[in-house]
């Protein structure tokens, strides 16, 4: 037997024969050494057990919790369509305000107040 | 108690809205084109400002965050608690997230700083799956206990896989905090160690030995159970 091969398996070594990623060549330990292959073996059996576990659900009607506590930004476009437009954000600032756009009610003139014509 | 995201959160930065990804994925017309997109997608769509993308993401994710929770807390109603409360602080603060980094381990991240406060606050390192140990009624404890389910085969078997199911359950909750949310985190949600270590912000030979000396003190904890 090599001296590599005579090397009891360290604990990562042990994890990655229970998850059946282990080299072949290092798991040839096994059918030497009687003390890691104890080990390995209660190893596996603990992975087979605790991934069994269910993964829980919350209620009907979390996600819909979740979204209410949640700020979405609203897109230039969206904030077009949204019923009260309390969310419109800010225009850029230019020289010129922006148009109100067609379904909105709106009190921003078309022109600024000191606009010559 | 202050926690620090650095190494997930992007510094502020003033980013306007834009409509410029419409139509590519997460449009609220198309939530079926985000089941396949990676999380980095859904979330750049949730960044520009597509409710579908947002409910995709809880979707993703509300099962095995509530399920750490649960584990970590032990009480249904206290683990949506802090589920919600998780979700809603990571979904408010999307615009700070770094793509770099995976987003599971961000959300996670925070699932567990979450856990870890509050079972601070309660004062109490184990936790029992009996229920909560505040709850005013038997009726209430028994709502609040950590409810299993058989594995759906021959009554006998669901009876014994119910019992093992429980019996791990109870032992992980025996397990100091630390370990628990590693432990689970590994062989329930399958994390690498690397991902666990940049989840709980410990290093990574941390991360190693509390696994190892949780799985130690499980198989304790069950032997003694089969003793």
């Amino acid at each position: 037997m090599s001296e590599h091969m005579a090397q009891h398996l360290t604990p990562d070594e042990i994890e990655l024969w229970a998850l059946g990623l282990l080299p072949a060549a290092r798991a040839l330990h096994l059918a030497e050494c009687a003390a890691c292959l104890t080990t390995a073996e209660r190893e596996r059996k603990l992975f087979r057990e605790i991934v069994q576990l269910e993964r829980f659900a919350p209620s009907a009607g979390f996600v819909e919790q979740v979204m209410a506590g949640v700020r979405i930004a609203t897109t230039v476009k969206d904030s077009m369509t949204h019923k009260d437009f309390t969310t419109a954000p800010t225009p850029t600032p230019s020289f010129f305000p922006a148009l109100p756009s067609r379904t909105a009610t709106s009190t921003v003139p078309l022109l600024p107040e000191n606009a010559t014509s | 108690m202050l926690r620090t995201y650095d190494r997930f959160v992007a510094p502020p930065r003033d980013t306007a809205t834009s409509n410029a990804g419409d139509g590519v994925i997460g449009a609220k017309d198309r939530p079926s084109n985000l089941t396949g997109a990676s999380d980095q997608d859904v979330v750049a769509s949730a960044v520009r400002g597509h409710e579908a993308a947002f409910r995709e993401l809880v979707r993703r994710y509300e099962r095995p965050v509530f399920s750490l929770l649960y584990r970590m807390v032990r009480d249904r109603a206290l683990a949506e608690d802090l589920a919600q409360e998780t979700f809603i602080k990571v979904l408010n603060g999307l615009k700070s997230y770094r793509p770099e980094f995976k987003f599971s381990s961000w959300i996670f991240k925070v699932a567990n700083n979450v856990a870890i406060d509050q079972i601070r606050k309660r004062g109490v390192d184990t936790v029992s799956m009996d229920g909560a140990p505040d709850a005013r009624t038997p009726d209430a404890r028994a709502a609040s206990a950590l409810q299993l389910r058989g594995q759906g085969e021959s009554p006998l078997q669901e009876v014994e896989a119910r019992e093992l199911g429980s019996a791990i359950e109870r032992a992980i909750g025996r397990l100091r905090p630390e370990y628990r949310s590693c432990i689970v985190l590994r062989h329930v949600e399958g994390h690498s160690y690397e991902e666990i270590s940049e989840m709980l912000d410990l290093p990574l030979g941390t991360v190693k030995t509390y696994i190892h000396r949780a799985r130690n003190e499980l198989r304790g904890l069950l032997e003694d159970r089969r003793a």
